[in-house]
This record gives C-alpha cells, sequence and structure tokens, in this order.
C-alpha cells in the first residue's frame, strides 16, 4: 500500500498550552485511521494541520507525499472534509446546494446524480435544506464532500449527535467511500464506531500518540489473559489462560458447559487503562 | 490569491440568489429607496435644484450597500459555517470577496438608477452618475468586508457597521453648513462623488485639481480598505 499521509514529529503550541506533542503516524491509501480521543486532545488540531488550515510549529506534515501548505488550494482539489463546523445553505434546495459544489469543483451534472443516487437523496432535490431531516442533511454533507470523488476524505466526529439508526445509515456511507478505494481519516471519540470502522486506530491523549495498531491487535495486546467460562445452568466462572489451572477447573465442572471464551477488553477499556481517564 | 472565473460565476449566482432570501439585505435596499421617495415627496417642490435630494439618497445608498449589506452577507456566511465549507472547497478568499462585491455593485448600479431617475435626473449625465457611484462603492466595499469578517454573525455585523455607516453619510450631507463639516466631508468617499457628480453636470474638466483630489481620496480609502481588510482576515484565520 501507499503511504497517502504522514506526520513526523509534529508539535503545535498554542500561546503557551501545548496542543500536539511528537505526533508520529502515517496513513496508508485505502485504510479508514481512526483518531480517537476525549474532547480537546488534539483530534480536530491535527485534522486541521493535515489539512492546511492550521500550520506545525515543528514537524512535517505531508499529504499525498508533498509537505502541507498553508491554505493549500492543489490540496482541496483532492480531498474532502467534512467537520461539525461545515455548513450548508439553508435557503437553498438539495439540488441548488449540490450544484453549487459541483459548479465550484468544475463537474458535471452527471456527479451530482451519482451522489443523489449514493446517499439516497433521490426524490429530495427540490427540498429545501432547513426542512431536512439531521440524518438526511448529513447525508447531504456527505455529498457535497464526495461529489469531486476525493482520495481522501477527513471526517471530524460525522456522528456526533446522530440518532442511533442515521448513525448507522452514515456507518454504510463511511463504508461503501473506502470499498470504492476512497481513504479515510476519521476522527471520533465514540470507540464502537471506531472499532467497527477502523483499520488502525490511534490514541491521542493531551496532543500525544500514547498508541497506535490494529483494533484487534490492540485488544489482544492488552488482553488481561482470562478465561470466561459459562454453564448451562447460568454460572459464570473466570480464569486466565494457564493450561493446567484450565484443565483443573473444567474437570471439576458439573453442569455443562454452554460458552468458553477469552476476555477481551474493547477499545474504550484499552483507552482507560493507558490513560487513566475515561473519555 | 487564485482568481478562477467558474468560480466567480457560481458563487455570484449562489450570492445573488440568497441576498434576494436575506431579510436583512432586503430591509438594506428598501432604506434608500423608501427615504428618496420619501424626500422627494416632501421637498421636490420646494427645491430649484434636485441634486440636493439626489445627493441625501446616494449617500444612503452608499451607506447602506458596501457597508451593511456586503457586511451582512459575509456575516451570514460566517454564522452559518459555509464560509469555512467553501474555503475547504478550494475557493479563494478573493473568489469569495469578489463573487459578494459584485452583487453588492450590482444593486449600488440598480439603486442608483432609480435613485436617478426618481429626482428626474438628465439621462445623459447617468452613465457618468453610475460610474462614479461605483468608485465610491469601490472605495468603500473593503470596509463593509472587514466589518463582515470580524462580525460573529449578522446581528454584530449590523452593529459593527452603524458607525461607519454615519461616518459615511453625516459628514457628507450636513458638508455645506459650515467649514468643519465641509473639510471632514472632504475626506469621505461620499462627499468626493458629490463634488465629482457636480463638475461634470457643470461640464468642468474631469481632470481638474477638485476631482484630481477627489480621486486621490478615494484612492486613499481603497488602499486603506484592502490594507485593514488584509489586517482582519489574516486575524480572523488565526482565530479560527
Amino acid at each position: 500500500m501507499n503511504e497517502i499521509m504522514k506526520m513526523e514529529h509534529v508539535s503545535l503550541a498554542f500561546s503557551t498550552v501545548k496542543a500536539l506533542d511528537d505526533l508520529n503516524f502515517t496513513v496508508q491509501a485505502g485504510e479508514i485511521f481512526g483518531f480517537l480521543g476525549p474532547s480537546g486532545a488534539g483530534k480536530t488540531t491535527t485534522m486541521k494541520l493535515l489539512s492546511g488550515q492550521l500550520r506545525q510549529d515543528e514537524g512535517i506534515v505531508q499529504v499525498f507525499q508533498k509537505n502541507v501548505k498553508n491554505n493549500d488550494h492543489d490540496l482541496y482539489a483532492q480531498i474532502g472534509i467534512l467537520s461539525d463546523n461545515s455548513g450548508l445553505y439553508d435557503n437553498l434546495s438539495v439540488y441548488e446546494n449540490l450544484k453549487l459544489f459541483a459548479d465550484i469543483r468544475h463537474l458535471k451534472k452527471a456527479n451530482i446524480k451519482e451522489v443523489l443516487a449514493k446517499l439516497k437523496l433521490e426524490g429530495q432535490e427540490k427540498k429545501l435544506v432547513k426542512k431536512l431531516s439531521r440524518g438526511m442533511r448529513q447525508r447531504l454533507m456527505f455529498a457535497t464532500v464526495i461529489l469531486h470523488k476525493p482520495r481522501l476524505l477527513f471526517l471530524d466526529e460525522p456522528t456526533s449527535a446522530l440518532d442511533p439508526a442515521t448513525s448507522e445509515a452514515v456507518h454504510k456511507i463511511i463504508l461503501d467511500l473506502n470499498k470504492e478505494g476512497t481513504t479515510i481519516f476519521l476522527t471520533t471519540h465514540n470507540m464502537e464506531e471506531a472499532d467497527k470502522l477502523c483499520d488502525r486506530v490511534a490514541f491521542l491523549h493531551q496532543g500525544h500518540i500514547m498508541e497506535c495498531g490494529n483494533p484487534q491487535e490492540l485488544k489482544v495486546k492488552y488482553a488481561n489473559n482470562c478465561i470466561c467460562i459459562q454453564t448451562n445452568q447460568g454460572d459464570m466462572i473466570q480464569t486466565t489462560k494457564d493450561k493446567k489451572e484450565l484443565i483443573s477447573i473444567l474437570s471439576k465442572m458439573d453442569n455443562e458447559i454452554l460458552t468458553i471464551h477469552s476476555v477481551e477488553p474493547d477499545l474504550k477499556t484499552i483507552f482507560l487503562n493507558i490513560t487513566g481517564r475515561e473519555l | 490569491m487564485r482568481l478562477r472565473f467558474y468560480k466567480i460565476k457560481a458563487l455570484f449566482l449562489k450570492d445573488f440568489n440568497l441576498s434576494l432570501k436575506n431579510k436583512n439585505v432586503m430591509a438594506m435596499l428598501l432604506l434608500p429607496i423608501l427615504f428618496g421617495v420619501l424626500f422627494n415627496y416632501l421637498l421636490f417642490d420646494q427645491l430649484q435644484d434636485h441634486l440636493y435630494i439626489l445627493n441625501m439618497c446616494q449617500n444612503l445608498i452608499l451607506a447602506t450597500i458596501p457597508l451593511s449589506v456586503q457586511s451582512s452577507m459575509i456575516a451570514e456566511e460566517k454564522e452559518k459555517n459555509t464560509m469555512r465549507t467553501l474555503m475547504l472547497s478550494d475557493v479563494s478568499g478573493l473568489e469569495f470577496l469578489l463573487s459578494k462585491s459584485l452583487v453588492s455593485f450590482l444593486y449600488i448600479l440598480v439603486m442608483s438608477t432609480i435613485n436617478f431617475f426618481l429626482c428626474e435626473m438628465n439621462a445623459e449625465l447617468l452613465p457618468a452618475f453610475l460610474g462614479l457611484s461605483l468608485l465610491a462603492g469601490i472605495a468603500i466595499i473593503f470596509f463593509g468586508s472587514m466589518v463582515g469578517i470580524l462580525a460573529k454573525d449578522q446581528a454584530s455585523a449590523s452593529t459593527l457597521s452603524t458607525p461607519f455607516m454615519l461616518i459615511l453619510y453625516l459628514p457628507a450631507m450636513f458638508a455645506t453648513f459650515n467649514d468643519i463639516m465641509a473639510m471632514i466631508g472632504k475626506c469621505m468617499p461620499t462627499y468626493a462623488l458629490q463634488l465629482m457628480f457636480e463638475n461634470v453636470q457643470n461640464n468642468v474638466d474631469f481632470f481638474c485639481m477638485d476631482n484630481l483630489i477627489c480621486l486621490a481620496t478615494m484612492l486613499f480609502w481603497i488602499v486603506a480598505g484592502i490594507v485593514l481588510f488584509q489586517m482582519a482576515y489574516k486575524k480572523n484565520q488565526r482565530d479560527n
């Protein structure tokens, strides 16, 4: 896989407060990379650096093997950015909004039709944006940022404040886009979402990356060596992965075993273990 | 900064469409027309020269459109987070500013024409009047843009633009009342427009000293406006 994004020893301070401290990571083409952390950890700041909205004090920030410049218009032509600060024109219709962004990017009308179908917005074209539901609005936001088929998509908390059903729909959109080859940089504090969507995640805490890797591998790495046995009587017995101890327990059991499985921590627990604080 | 015609065209059409749906903008556009009708109704028969009414209304047009309408349009984009979305969609600051300014200039031309005919001026002088009005509009538009960039929303844009409106409107309106007001008025692009149009009416050579001073005043406002706008734009970028 090609390296699409890179941060090397990146630091940034706002006056005396250090927002990011020696960040190092790479994102490969075709990945969904999750940047996880609580509010104020530096997720959005990192995204702003990668998209040229901010400039680092130290280090190298590269996207598509090129150093990111401030307000990098060549970069904006190739990426899509959806943040909680993104806005739509409430007094324009769905179609007018899409047409505006298509015209700005010098795209054909076929692109509008394509995204309307892809994001299931067909039949809503004439509706004013201010009359759309929150879920529909989010779909339209997605539509505006993928109109030009970006190679790289930055998503900043795309499901925050959405209901579970709408979040589920957004997850499907993200996975579909990724299947089509779009690399996705996702910031979120929702660990379940990251677990479900991301190929790799990085835990950010107080501007510092504490851990980075595949969610499944991280779960194994931070597993507490624990086995859980459930009997058909409803009893739950926890033991270690020690072979002798396990055999000894199993041999003493009178009831039939219903399930036996290792206990792995979820990403939320891993984050808590590493940082000592909850999200 | 980049300047691409197709982007400006798309933005201009959007800005014009949205300005027609913006109640603040509509109120600001109606104001000079309402005053124009009122002044004409009250003063038309009492004044031999209708230039005074024309100037009063034109000052109002120049105090409202490039300042209030322009700042309101920019502040609306900030308020609704659409300005950031545009900037991240490969729209340069200059393209954003130019499309809004073109809408303001269009309104200046339309309102100035209505004002011109309400005051029953000589139609032959209309091109000169519109050209000079546009020049005065350019001199003020950067201040309106600066207010829009500094304001958080439309309400604060309206509050911030009011002192500027009074500065542009009052000295030019009362310049004939006393020397001090005349002196202050000479520093305003609104009064410069009045003096230059009077000279056009009186067939004075365009490059006479009076006109050159007026042009210098407008040029000063343009340069000062660009400098202040850039400072506000950079500050806004840093804060956000």
